[in-house]
Parts: structure tokens; C-alpha cells; sequence
């Protein structure tokens, strides 16, 4: 019979339309399948914005709040950072339309460590002498695009002058202030050139690419918690994606810094100072940031390319000169591997180290990565197995037995490098003898 | 090249033959002995492991490279330093053809080459399985569950009818690296927290379990088995997929070559991720990783099934019970209740213990099979 629509029917009519439509709207064709669930451009954003919004709850419009909190946006002018500094625009642009104010100002700041690094940008742009960057031109059009913000290019060196005095970065500032991106015109240009032999002659000390890498991280960690410090900024906002997370945590765990693991993945306080930690897109994978990119239209915004950023391959580098943090990005961006980032930022955000409470205190802070020190393992144990307070006869006799084991023998008239230093410091810096470290932990 | 090239760093006198992992130190072969032999002893006595003289101690022996130099170095040390201790090899028969059957003669060679008692524990006598027929009765994926799972408690059966409290393993510092890195890939909390510790006692097992080679590098165990030219079985489990490990394993292999101490590194990091909360000994998930004697060839996917199969089995009130245990301090003043298992009286934290759950399984389509486990009574 034509009239008779059999349960089977039923079941498959609006099973198929929806298969062609959005799984949330159901109005638009679905663009992308995420998270097993087919979603239209819109939806899509829908999903991405709110898993910002959910990490931007003390940034909301308050009725009494009377001065504008400041934020400082870190960006390297990838793709997550320019994801995440459209996102904020948004969110901003929304409150300026809802309360005629928005609740924050934003201070883009971008580290340049091409001096030190000698990236692309030196290669695609062979004369330096009045030439623009790729990262310039970037930043250039994030400023036309972005009006709101304001923006600021510091070179990595300047983490040597910028702890000294408070004046140094008010000068840097009322001089850049106008042209912030061309810092070959600013007062300080003798002073940088002096700070960036001292950087040169640090990073030459050690030992391997590896190293280099690990500690030219640190130092723009420091620089950029040193700026906020100098400008007042209430928290630091960092693009990391579950993806980039996962590989930090990997790295960090490689380099032997177990025991900082809590402090360099959760949001919030650092020990370093008053700036809190924001990461809006750690539940975000870095697949998703590259599709939204593709649907907001912002590569040209990016100095990544949308080739460089989809292809599996990335540029080969000598398999010798890889840095650990390099090969766990590799790691994650491989597919099969990927769904493993959930499991490696969820762990170890989870841990939790009972004896955290009173540690720095205990042990204070390491000179290199300002995160708190560690403890040899067997004192720790000890400690909270028998509870034994004077660890002092012992101790000898331990220290020199990790340097036995770990293989981590202070060099020459460095005897107590092991209270100062925490391991991962202590092997980043291994035989570079005594160092030239620009910040201080306050 | 002059003709002081190469001289060992330590003796300064002898050529340098090997590189060190390390540190990149170049030295002799006498040398590398030597300190291979110094940083194991260093190890047993910074972490007392030989706490009493006088006592019988077991070496898990597969014949293999890590327990055969364990065996070795242990005899030399306990001569040379005078822990005071006995050691005996313990041995279990999973009954694998082509692979345990030959590594058992190998066993059987060391035991007379170090003038030490053997005892081989076999499956077939415990659970009336062997690894063949379970392999040909759940096929290859999901056999490692079984395999540590029984290897675990026939390791303490073993060690009980020796009479011995204290299981020494051949870990070494990479499967403790592979172990932290896979932990972590696999958003394993409680395992993370205590899979680098150098000595381990749970309340499900009787036993002690340590591991001297916890910071001897791989490389450097098959080095030293190499020159001591100690007799040794080389080849993989057949049955091994190691697809997992096998993840962590290239990663680790790959950092490795970048900077070598990495292994020592992530050992280093993983001894700092203990931590109070779950504290070693308090809680025993129990999962078949810590009782692979090799610590290789698990499957993730298949230890959480394992695991989520075994909670449900528990009644509420256990669950609750272990709930607890995870976030008692640290003085202890709260213990899981420690039954015993119903069908074979050896020590469980459930009404029956995860082996003989597995053996049940594995009985349930099968004409019945006598399950020679009454016979292991009376040592409990």
C-alpha cells in the first residue's frame, strides 16, 4: 500500500536530512566533523567561542568595576595567537556593544628571537637594512585590522635591560610607542646591541640545539611575565592549544622537570609575580584552530602559511638538531596520535603534589626557570615515609650519589649549583661552566 | 691525530671504547665495568635494598638481557661488597613454544654459571593454561592482560614457596621511561605516580618488588652483557604486539638520539610525579603493567576494559572502600581491607582475585578443566 509508513520509514526520514544538514542548527550543510558531530561554519564558531568564553568569566562587564583591567596577549603570530586575538576582539567588541565599556584593555606583545634564532624571515627578506619582516608586515596588518589593541614588538634580548630599572621600559615604551614595530630607532639601539653579544655569548655556551631552544623559551617566558610586571597587566593570555599543551607537558617531562609540571600548565598564579596565567584554548585542539582559521578568513594574519600549517611534513630538520619540544609537536600532529593530547593535559593537570603547599619556601625558586626547585627523589621519599626532619647527615652522601647516578656533576667552583638550580636548569646548562642569566626571581 | 687520541676519561690510560649515554663520556672498557658495576651498588645501598643480612632474595630470571645481567652484577656486587643477602632464580613458564621453552634452558645454564637455586613456576600447573592454549583460545590481541595478570601472582607464588619476601626485577631505565611516557599517553593518574619507583609493595601482594637496573640504560646492559660475555636468550615474546609501548618506545627512541640523557631525564621526572595522594603501597589497581616481569607488551585499550570490568565486579561497598584509600594521608592510619580470594585463597582486595576471574573466562565455553589451584592452598 502507498499509504503505509512502516516504523523502518520513520526511523530513516529524518535521519537522512539531518545526514545533509547541521547536526545543532539543522539549517546550514554541515563544513566540518568535529568531535564525531557534523556542524555548519556557524555552529562551528559557536563551539570554538564558547570554549573561550568559559575561561573569560573575571573578564566579564561588572556593574561597579571602575578602572579596565589590563591583559596581556602573547603573540608568536601563528595561527592560535591570531585565533585567539580575533576571538578576544570579539569578545570585547560585544561588550563595547552590550555595555557601551568593555571591562579590559588589550597589550599585544610580540617576542622577536630572530636575532638569535635566525628564522625564515631573514632568509625571505635577504637585505635587513630597511626591509620590513614577514613578522613586521604581520604585525602591521594586525594592527589596520585590530584598532582597539595595541601593539608591541620587544626582541628577545631586551630581557637584559628590562629587569634592571623601570625606566629602561618606560623609555622603550614612549619611544615605541608611535612606531613600536621599528626598534632600530628607538634610544636603546647601543644598549640592545650590547644585550644581544651577552644573549649570543649565553646561548653559544650550550651544548646542544636542544638546550638553546629550552632556555630561549624560559627567557620569553620571563620577558613577557617582566612586561606585564612593568605594565601593570592583571593576567597574560597565551594561545596554547590541548594540542601544544600536550607536547609542553611531554617536553617538559623529557627535559626532567617532573616536578614543575603543576606550575607550567595551570592557569592561574604563577610564582613569578602578580600576573595570572590565561590559556582560553586549552580544550581546544590544534586541528579545530586551523579549520576556525580557515573559516574566519585569517591566514593572511598568521605568518604561518595555510600550506605550512595542513601539510604533514614540515620543513626537514637535521634529525640531530631537533629539539625535544619540536619532536613532541610532531608527535601530537600526527593523527593517530592525537587523540592522546586529552589524556596528557587531563593527567596531568590532575596531579597534585601534597608537599607543594610549603615548597617554595622550603627549597625556593630555581635561578634559571624562576619555578620552584626540586628535591632529590630519595630525600623526598624519605621524608614522607619516615618523616624524618634533619635530612642533614644523610644528605651528603646523597648529593654525591646523584651525581653519581644522574651523571650531573657540578662543574668547577659551582658546588652549590643543586640548591639554586633545578634539574632540567642543571642539564639545559650543562657544561656551559658559569652563565651570564639576565632576570632574578623577586 | 696525535697519539693520545681518544684516551679513556677516567683511567687516562687505556683507549676509549665507549661512549657513556649519560654524560657523553668516552672511556675504556675496564672503565665502563666498573662504573656500570659502582652505579648499581651506588643504587642498592642510597635506596636499601638489601636491608637485612641474612635473607634469601629472588631474581625474576627470563633469561633475557636485563635479568641475566642483573644476575651477574648482583653475584659480583654481593661478593665484592658483602651484602650478606642469597639469591635464588625465579623463573616462570608461561608456556610459550619457540620462545620460553629455549630462554628457560638459558635459565637453567645461569643458574649453574652463578651457583644459584632455580625454581621454575609454571602456568600450566597453576591455572591449567598454558600461554599457547589462551592465545589460541582469545587470539593474539588482549593476551598480554592475561599473561601479566597471572605472571604477577606466579611470580609471588613462586617467591612463597621459596619462602622469600622479596622480588628483585630486571627494569631498566628505559621500560621505566617508555612506562612514564605511556602512563602519561594513556591519562593513567595512579600508575603515573608510582610506576618509577625503585621499590614497590602493594597490599595485594605479599611481596617486595624492586629494581637495581632502575637507572642502568639499555644500551649499556646489552654493552656489559657484551663484554662480561655472559650467556643470554635474545628474542622477543612471540606473542608481543606491543602496539602501545611500541608508541613510546620510537618516541623515547627518538628524543634519545637528540639528547641521550633523555631516558634518565624522564626516569628523573617520574620520580618526582609520586606523590602523597596516592602513595605507593595504599592503593593496588593491579593492572597487568607492573607485572609483566619485562614491563613490555600491553595494550592500553585493553588494561582500562580490563580494569572498568573489574570495578564493576566490585560491590558497592569495596568501591567506596578503595575510593578512600586513594585519598588517605600519608600516616596510614586507614588500610583497604585485604580479603582473600574465594576459589584459590591467595590474597585479593575482591571476593575472587583478578586471575582466577580471567581463568573463569577462559573456562567458560571450555569443557571443564581441572584448575590445579587447590593444590596451592596450604601456602596461605
Amino acid at each position: 500500500m502507498e499509504f503505509e509508513i512502516t516504523m523502518a520509514d520513520i526511523a530513516k526520514l529524518p535521519k537522512t536530512a539531518a545526514q545533509n544538514l547541521c547536526k545543532r542548527c539543522k539549517l546550514n550543510p554541515p563544513e566540518i566533523t568535529m568531535r564525531h558531530e557534523a556542524l555548519c561554519r556557524d555552529c562551528f564558531q559557536i563551539y570554538i567561542r564558547t570554549k573561550f568564553t568559559r575561561h573569560m568569566e573575571p573578564y566579564r562587564v561588572k556593574k561597579h568595576s571602575k578602572t579596565t583591567k589590563k591583559l596581556l596577549l602573547a603573540t608568536s603570530l601563528g595561527v592560535s595567537s591570531t585565533v585567539l586575538l580575533d576571538t578576544l576582539h570579539w569578545h570585547r567588541a560585544l561588550q563595547v556593544e552590550r555595555a557601551r565599556r568593555s571591562e579590559y584593555d588589550v597589550y599585544v606583545v610580540h617576542i622577536d628571537e630572530t636575532a638569535v634564532t635566525g628564522d625564515i624571515t631573514s632568509t625571505t627578506n635577504p637585505s635587513n637594512n630597511n626591509t620590513t619582516t614577514t613578522a613586521d608586515q604581520c604585525l602591521e596588518k594586525l594592527k589596520e585590522k585590530y584598532t582597539q589593541f595595541e601593539f608591541v614588538k620587544f626582541p628577545l634580548e631586551e630581557i637584559y635591560t628590562i629587569s634592571e630599572s623601570t625606566s629602561t621600559i618606560e623609555d622603550i615604551i614612549s619611544t615605541t610607542s608611535g612606531l613600536s614595530i621599528d626598534q632600530t630607532s628607538t634610544s636603546t639601539s647601543t644598549s640592545t646591541s650590547t644585550s644581544l653579544i651577552k644573549l649570543r655569548t649565553l646561548l653559544s655556551s650550550l651544548n646542544s640545539r636542544a638546550s638553546q631552544i629550552d632556555l630561549i623559551n624560559i627567557l620569553r617566558t620571563r620577558l613577557i611575565i617582566e612586561i606585564a610586571k612593568q605594565r601593570d597587566c592583571e593576567a597574560i593570555f597565551f594561545a596554547d592549544s590541548m594540542t601544544k599543551m600536550a607536547a609542553m607537558v611531554l617536553a617538559e617531562v623529557t627535559k626532567g622537570r617532573g616536578h614543575a609540571l603543576p606550575w607550567l600548565i595551570s592557569d592561574g598564579p604563577t610564582p613569578y609575580g602578580p600576573a595570572k596565567i590565561v590559556r582560553p584554548f586549552r580544550e581546544l585542539s590544534k586541528s579545530e584552530i586551523i579549520s576556525y582559521t580557515t573559516f574566519t578568513s585569517l591566514w593572511p594574519y598568521s605568518i604561518i602559511s595555510k600550506e605550512t600549517a595542513t601539510s604533514p611534513q614540515r620543513p626537514p630538520v637535521k634529525a640531530k638538531n631537533q629539539t625535544i619540544d619540536e619532536i613532541m609537536l610532531k608527535f601530537f600532529d600526527d593523527v593517530s596520535n592525537a587523540h592522546l593530547s586529552t589524556n596528557v593535559v587531563k593527567t596531568a593537570a590532575k596531579l597534585e603534589f601534597a608537599d607543594d603547599r610549603d615548597r617554595i619556601e622550603r627549597l625556593g625558586l630555581c635561578e634559571i626557570c624562576g619555578l620552584p626547585m626540586d628535591e632529590d627523589p630519595r630525600v623526598r621519599k624519605l621524608k614522607n615515609v619516615v618523616r624524618v626532619d634533619n635530612g642533614g647527615g644523610a644528605g651528603g652522601n646523597l648529593s654525591d650519589a646523584d651525581a653519581r647516578i644522574y651523571c650531573l656533576e657540578p662543574p668547577e667552583g659551582e658546588e652549590g649549583l643543586k640548591e639554586r638550580r633545578c634539574y632540567g636548569c642543571r642539564r639545559s646548562t650543562l657544561g656551559a661552566g658559569k652563565i651570564n642569566w639576565p632576570v632574578n626571581n623577586r | 691525530m696525535t697519539g693520545n687520541m681518544h684516551r679513556c676519561a677516567i683511567c687516562q690510560t687505556n683507549r676509549a671504547q665507549v661512549i657513556r649515554p649519560k654524560n657523553g663520556q668516552k672511556i675504556c672498557k675496564n672503565c665502563f665495568l666498573e662504573v656500570f658495576e659502582l652505579e648499581v651498588h651506588t643504587t642498592i645501598v642510597e635506596n636499601n635494598i638489601f636491608p637485612n643480612r641474612g635473607e634469601r632474595v629472588a631474581i625474576g630470571a627470563s633469561g633475557g638481557k636485563d635479568s641475566t645481567v642483573l644476575a651477574a652484577t648482583l653475584k659480583a656486587l654481593n661478593e665484592r661488597y658483602d651484602y650478606g643477602v642469597e639469591f635464588v632464580l625465579l623463573s616462570i613458564d608461561e608456556g610459550i613454544h619457540g620462545y620460553r621453552d629455549d630462554s628457560l634452558e638459558t635459565v637453567k645454564r645461569n643458574a649453574g654459571q652463578y651457583g644459584m637455586d632455580l625454581c621454575i613456576v609454571g602456568y600450566d600447573a597453576l591455572y591449567g593454561w598454558t600461554m599457547d592454549k589462551v592465545v589460541e583460545k582469545v587470539g593474539r590481541k588482549g593476551n598480554c592482560t592475561y599473561c601479566g595478570v597471572f605472571r604477577r601472582q606466579a611470580l609471588d607464588r613462586g617467591a612463597k614457596r621459596l619462602n622469600i619476601s622479596h622480588i628483585l626485577t630486571g627494569h631498566n631505565a628505559d621500560d621505566i621511561a617508555e612506562t612514564v611516557l605511556m602512563n602519561l599517553l594513556r591519562g593513567d593518574l595512579p600508575r603515573l605516580g608510582r610506576c618509577a619507583e625503585i621499590m614497590t609493595a602493594s597490599l595485594t601482594s605479599p611481596m617486595r618488588r624492586s629494581k637495581p637496573l632502575k637507572y642502568a640504560y639499555e644500551k649499556e646492559i646489552v654493552l656489559y652483557a657484551h663484554y662480561r660475555e655472559l650467556d643470554y636468550f635474545s628474542t622477543e615474546c612471540v606473542y608481543s604486539p606491543e602496539a602501545f609501548r611500541g608508541n613510546a618506545r620510537s618516541l623515547l627512541k627518538e628524543l634519545e638520539k637528540i639528547r641521550p640523557s633523555s631516558v634518565l631525564d624522564i626516569v628523573r621526572s617520574g620520580e618526582q610525579l609520586v606523590h602523597d595522594m596516592i602513595s605507593p603501597g595504599k592503593l593496588d589497581c593491579g593492572g597487568p603493567n607492573d607485572q609483566c616481569e619485562e614491563g613490555r607488551g600491553l595494550v592500553g585499550s585493553q588494561t582500562l576494559s580490563n580494569k572498568s570490568t573489574n570495578s564493576e565486579l566490585l560491590p558497592g561497598a569495596v568501591l567506596e572502600a578503595s575510593h578512600e584509600v586513594a585519598h588517605q594521608t600519608t600516616d596510614g592510619s586507614r588500610t583497604q581491607t585485604i580479603g582473600v580470594c574465594g576459589k584459590c585463597g591467595y590474597m585479593s582486595s575482591q571476593p575472587t582475585c583478578k586471575a582466577c576471574v580471567l581463568v573463569d573466562s577462559l573456562n567458560k565455553t571450555e569443557p571443564p578443566v581441572e584448575v590445579l589451584l587447590s593444590g596451592d592452598r596450604d601456602f596461605y
